[in-house]
């Protein structure tokens, strides 16, 4: 079975200091360190299969997470390097993979970590999904793979979005109810998945290939060996690189949907106040503080 | 000039520290409390290879080098001083010394379960009466037939009680004494004859045990010499040389730590109004610290790089060991001073690693003795020869 990994490398949030009086952020871009959740993602695809890829986006923080790849087990390492690319957003990172996975001839599963820790968008599982025409099985707990079919365990939160023709979270809200179909028996083949509900998780069930999110803390990551860690860092040939010109995309794919603007900071939170005096009169100045709101 | 790491010794340093972090720290407490370190623990550390992480890959190591091994050291160190020396003993001085004068048919038949952890390893060099003076050792290796009977005793055996292989220097030649007569044996803890002593109750290092070891007649077998019979204390003194590099990097992670937590506390605390970062004696304790740390980890790193290029190290390596302990007992003296009573209390983790890193001036060669290496270093490059 080949699986598919989704890196990503993340500055290391040790290396971040607020200063909220003079509203700025200090960053060290020296330090990435692998999104955490795509540790997770990655050990449950080294507990499914010997031919895991680890693939990734973007230059030398994104060849290092895949060397990482290599040396805590991955199989084949894939890096997409173009200079076009340096301000991809999801969208773009989209249509990336979209065209990666026929170009190392299909999947059969496509994981990457349910949460990213410096955006925190959690939309590229959905949208790559959407994209390939996959089913989509966000925050596993636990995978299993079943002849043509994977299971996976959810909190009950999750969701399996169908793809095309619904537009991409119509039946979100709708698939948490109890009364929803797919919470009732389940239905099998084309797009559709089905959920059902044991002891407050969810067994959801589609067919292959899919992408799937795994939760964080999911499961524990390994660690690289120390001399496959050495060989893996010292070799030139463990990460493959392709620029978008080798999976024919063109200028217009690669142009983002989204620009940065900068930085705000929330509103710092007031301390509370201390009431005193007898108990009708707390309970008095509570209430005026609640009326006032 | 270049003082950065190569990619695989930044990304060896991330994933020890993560496992440090993640693993050693949290149970850090409890291995000094039980004077123990889980076995599983151990078993854990041999398959990631840090049991074997300066040899070379064939012979059953990770291929990291000197310099790859202090990372290991220094991180291990910062978390878990014990857990640090049941590594150091193991890897850096008892299968180094296999490592370095081992027959190749030696070496293939411990080094590949030593590098891997299936085996623990000691060094056997300290006795009742040779301590500073290595040179007088009287355990007795007698030859009979192709068998050597080894009788006598070695004591402060860091390891002894849980180790399974022991590298034994003993007397062969008593007319030649230590100098020409002694020999190493590599000796398995079932033979007849071998008894650990109970682990010393020592001031720190709980983790790490430490004990007497008797040998009463045991059989060794001719094929288990390690190197050249006649030049045993050689290897031993060269495998101490070396060992003395690695000490300095977990001397350097004891300071280390050190730091970071004076770093965090002077935030937090607050006396006369205001956090105590801002009173300018605590700033010149930090100042002092940071200064000393940064000179201890240049003079380790560049000395790993000399053992690595297979420049000469050994003034340097006594320099490291010197100036590594001095500064880790210095520096965790300051940062207890800079905690206050709470850093005297046995519920901070500080009291621990003050009591931890003293042993650090005396084992592996008292500073007084490294101070002997250095000058008689020195004082060999203008000609005079001052050590026996």
């Amino acid at each position: 079975m080949n699986i598919l990994v989704f890196l990503r490398p993340i500055l290391d949030p040790a290396g971040f200091i607020v200063n909220r009086k003079a509203q700025k952020v200090f960053v060290n871009r020296e330090n990435y360190i692998l999104n955490p959740t795509d540790k997770n993602a990655l050990e449950a695809a080294l507990r499914l299969s010997d031919t895991v890829t680890a693939v990734s986006i973007g230059d030398a923080p994104a060849e290092d997470a895949l060397r990482q790849a290599r040396a805590i087990g991955a199989s084949r390492a894939m890096l997409v390097r173009d200079a076009a690319l340096k301000s991809a957003d999801a969208s773009v990172m989209t249509t990336v993979l979209q065209r990666l996975v026929p170009h190392l001839d299909g999947a059969d599963l496509m994981l990457l970590g349910a949460e990213v820790v410096d955006a925190d968008l959690a939309q590229l599982g959905p949208r790559l999904a959407m994209a390939l025409g996959w089913p989509f099985i966000e925050g596993a707990q636990e995978i299993f793979v079943r002849g043509h079919g994977v299971h996976a365990i959810t909190r009950p939160r999750a969701s399996v979005r169908r793809p095309a023709p619904a537009p991409p979270f119509a039946d979100r809200k709708k698939a948490r109810g109890p009364e929803d179909p797919a919470l009732a028996p389940r239905t099998r083949g084309g797009w559709s998945a089905g959920a059902r509900q044991t002891d407050g998780f969810h067994q959801i069930e589609a067919d292959l290939p899919a992408v799937i999110s795994v939760a964080r803390d999911s499961n524990k990551p390994r660690y690289s060996p120390g001399a496959r860690l050495v060989n893996v860092y010292q070799a030139n040939d463990v990460v493959e690189i392709l620029t978008a010109a080798d999976l024919g995309l063109s200028e217009a794919d690669l142009a983002p949907l989204t620009e940065r603007h900068g930085e705000s900071f929330p509103p710092e939170r007031e301390l509370g106040k201390v009431a005193e005096g007898s108990l009708d009169e707390i309970a008095g100045r509570v209430m005026d503080v609640i009326r006032k709101r | 000039m270049d003082f950065t790491f190569s990619p695989e010794h930044i990304a060896l340093r991330r994933m020890i520290h993560e496992f440090c972090e993640e693993e050693l720290r949290p149970r850090a407490r409890q291995v000094d409390r039980e004077s123990r370190q889980d076995p599983q623990v151990l078993r854990w550390m041999g398959e990631l290879g840090f049991f074997g992480l300066p040899f070379s890959q064939e012979d059953g190591g990770a291929g990291a080098g000197e310099t790859g091994y202090c990372i290991l050291m220094e991180e291990l160190n910062r978390v878990c001083p014990s857990t640090a020396t049941i590594i150091g003993a193991h890897t850096g001085i008892a299968s180094m010394s296999l490592y370095l004068d081992g027959s190749p048919d030696l070496k293939q038949r411990y080094l590949p379960d030593l590098c891997s952890g299936k085996k623990i390893a000691a060094f056997g060099l300290t006795e009742p009466n040779a301590g500073s003076d290595a040179a007088g050792i009287q355990l007795r290796a007698t030859l009979e037939g192709d068998s050597y009977y080894l009788d006598g005793q070695k004591m402060w055996i860091t390891n002894g009680p849980i180790a399974d292989v022991i590298m034994v220097l003993a007397v062969t030649d008593p007319a030649l004494g230590a100098r020409g007569g002694a020999t190493v044996f590599v000796v398995e803890k079932e033979w007849d004859g071998l008894r650990p002593g109970k682990p010393e109750h020592k001031m720190g290092l709980h983790g790490s045990p430490t004990s007497l070891i008797t040998f009463d007649e045991v059989r060794v077998p001719k094929e288990n010499v390690l190197g050249q019979v006649g030049l045993g204390f050689v290897t031993f003194m060269k495998t101490l040389d070396i060992g003395r590099v690695s000490l300095g990097a977990a001397t350097l992670g004891g300071a280390q730590a050190a730091l970071e937590a004076s770093l965090r506390w002077v935030k937090a605390r607050s006396q006369f109004g205001r956090p105590i970062a801002n009173m300018q004696s605590i700033q010149f304790m930090l100042a002092d610290m940071a200064t000393e740390i940064e000179a201890l980890r240049s003079l380790v790193y560049r000395t790993a790089w000399l053992v690595d290029s297979g420049k000469p190290f050994i003034k340097e390596a006594g320099m490291c060991k010197l100036m590594g302990s001095e500064t880790a007992s210095r520096c965790i003296d300051r940062a207890l001073q800079i905690h206050g009573a709470l850093g005297y209390s046995r519920d901070f983790p500080l009291e621990r690693g003050w009591r931890d890193a003293r042993i650090a001036e005396i084992f592996e060669g008292t500073n007084e003795i490294q101070r002997i290496v250095i000058a008689s270093e020195l004082l060999q490059e203008i000609g005079v020869r001052i050590r026996p």
